[in-house]
């Protein structure tokens, strides 16, 4: 047999295949017995041990990282949400209470728009993150009037990431699957506020910035190895308001200070509720869908699915929604759980109707169905959004801490459909 | 596969955010460097090596069509090589024994399937790595080596079967 042919044969049996031909399967054998000591974990905990040795070698970056600008928003956001103060205060008095205060304070919902010039040149970035506090955050980032990136975090922590360059929408169990995207993610409330209230503020003094009177004062940011590098902060705020209106972000490597990038501060909004539409990210036109796994490198593949009953479901999924028993005379025919390895679902059959739970990993049949552009319905204080499966049923679906509870059926209308997701409750 | 625009853009962002491409890529680099050196703790230092230089060389890179990967793991199987060179020794198992005993026959074919691993050329030892010990499919191998799918798979076939030879000359039947 020639070779290419064995070879492809091998590849086969190495796939999980088997091929018929001995020496393919016994080479592939071979192989995994081969392989197999060098399949070891390398845990998270070594990378970061690794990574934290190799720092202070690194040359300095011509941009500053992601997290960088993202935290230099979280500044500018937190003192934005400052509550007008008096309206003359002498420098060196207690600004950072006054703004620790002010933070601790701040609404549920917020909306910050940024506007970053970084030093190594490049185009300004108008960056645009809603906050809300159960974790779900959204991130655009517009240059040149295009969108290059939208990340969405959703319950549970699982990601959207569209990339404008890369034509498809990523979704991933957590921001760590895609290179970048937890710095994009950073929550600016709790960075500002932690930096705040680990004290530090030096150098206030009264300055005129745009033909107003203000304050400039500097903020640590980040210390590497002593004598290496630091990173600061240097926030200008009015002294009208308190509120910033501009964040510098300094970094001294080896005594050389230089401004990594400049943070003008263009809009802040507080609100009590996020708009509906606001957490949903839709996929454009040509781009594809991929959902990858924890590593970002593979797709998350086939689940194992298993057979459940009631009471297994209950002690395994206490989280879980379900709508009892019975639901209008359907009865409940099928609990199935879906287990991949890094997230899992749980499947309710209902005959033609069907109940999701799941939390880090979109179960394949809604996937691409809610990526299309969602309808969404506030009903009862009830946030809703509807959307059509890949297999043409209508979707119901909800956020609920932890993850999402899905309803789907042929034939119902909408409004039927709230009554199925307001009926789902706990399984635990 | 030809190389897209999303290759590309994830190119470029793995160029710039370097944390990022550590934290991605550091585990299997040092699986790699492992099974070439036969010793954990020396992959796990000659990793730091490799992403030192990846820190000074990354952001200079040009596109060519294939990921800032490829380009850490021909990093990493120079520096494997010139680690082996410059040692000049007979290498170590690869996995100290296990805990639990294992069966000598067992111990035999592990130590002598490690020594072959070692043994094979620098290509096909990447080839099977990336299929075998990181499970990447041979799509995703020819894009990393910058070969054909059907090369890749000649390629872990020669490895095959030069492991199986390495296990004969020692005694032992596969």
């Amino acid at each position: 047999m020639p070779d290419p042919v064995v070879a492809e044969q091998l590849s086969r049996a190495l796939a999980g295949e088997t091929t018929g031909i001995p020496e393919a399967d016994d080479l592939a054998e071979l192989l995994r017995r081969a392989a197999a000591s060098t399949r070891f974990e390398v845990t998270a905990a070594e990378t970061e041990s690794a990574l934290a040795v190799i720092s202070h070698r690194k040359r300095r970056r011509p941009r500053p990282p992601g997290w960088l600008a993202a935290a230099a928003g979280g500044v500018a956001f937190g003192l934005l949400l400052v509550l007008v103060l008096p309206a003359t205060r002498a420098p060196g008095l207690n600004i950072e209470g006054r703004a620790l205060a002010a933070v601790r304070r701040a609404g549920p919902i917020t909306v910050l728009e940024t506007r970053t010039v970084e030093s190594a040149g490049g185009e300004p970035v108008l960056r645009t993150q809603w906050v809300v506090p159960d974790g779900r955050t959204r991130v655009r980032t517009v240059v040149h009037g295009a969108v290059v990136q939208d990340i969405v975090r959703e319950p549970g922590g699982r990601v959207i990431e569209y990339a404008g360059g890369g034509r498809r929408v990523v979704v991933a169990p957590s921001c760590h699957a895609i290179a970048g995207t937890c710095s994009e993610l950073v929550d600016p409330i709790a960075f500002y506020r932690d930096r705040l209230a680990a004290g530090g503020v030096t150098g206030v003094q009264p300055i005129v910035f745009g033909g107003r009177r203000a304050y400039r004062f500097s903020l640590p940011a980040q210390v590497l190895r002593p004598g290496t590098t630091r990173i600061t902060q240097v926030v200008t705020v009015d002294a009208a308001t308190y509120l910033p209106r501009r964040i510098v972000w300094d970094q001294t490597v080896h005594g050389r200070t230089t401004a990594a990038a400049v943070i003008d501060v263009l809009r802040v909004i507080s609100l009590l509720a996020p708009p509906p539409q606001v957490f949903h990210i839709s996929r454009p036109a040509q781009a594809r869908i991929v959902q990858v796994d924890a590593s970002g490198a593979r797709l998350i593949g086939r689940p194992s699915v298993s057979v459940l009953p009631l009471g297994r479901a209950r002690s395994l999924f206490p989280d879980a929604f379900w709508v009892g028993r019975r639901y209008h005379g359907l009865r409940l025919t099928g609990v199935h759980e879906l287990r991949w390895p890094t997230g899992r679902a749980l499947r309710l059959d209902y005959g033609p109707l069907t109940i999701w739970s799941f939390d880090r990993v979109i179960p394949p049949p809604l996937l691409e169905g809610r990526l299309l552009p969602a309808k969404t319905l506030d009903f009862r204080n009830l946030v809703a959004r509807f959307y059509v499966a890949a297999d043409g049923k209508l979707v119901a679906e909800r956020d609920v801490p932890g993850g999402s509870v899905a309803a789907v059926a042929p034939g119902l209308e909408k409004l039927q459909m709230v009554d199925v997701i307001t009926a789902a409750r706990r399984l635990g | 596969m030809a190389p897209g625009r999303d290759d590309e853009s994830a190119f470029r962002r793995e160029q710039a955010d370097l944390d990022a491409l550590f934290r991605t890529h550091h585990a299997e680099i040092v699986r790699f460097l492992a099974a070439r050196l036969g010793s954990r703790q020396e992959a796990a230092d000659l990793a730091g090596e490799v992403f030192v230089e990846a820190v000074r060389s990354v952001p200079r890179l040009r596109w060519r069509g294939r990921p800032v990967l490829a380009w850490l793991y021909r990093v990493a199987a120079n520096m494997a090589a010139d680690h082996m060179k410059r040692s000049g020794r007979e290498f170590p198992v690869a996995i100290p024994p296990a805990a639990v005993a294992d069966p000598p026959d067992t111990v035999g074919e592990r130590d002598a399937l490690a020594r072959a691993m070692r043994a094979l050329p620098a290509d096909q030892a990447l080839a099977v790595h990336l299929r075998l010990v990181e499970d990447y499919s041979f799509t995703e191998v020819g894009r990393l080596m910058g070969r054909s799918p059907a090369a890749c798979q000649m390629l872990v076939l020669r490895a095959a079967r030069a492991l199986r030879e390495h296990l004969r000359s020692e005694g032992i039947h596969a």
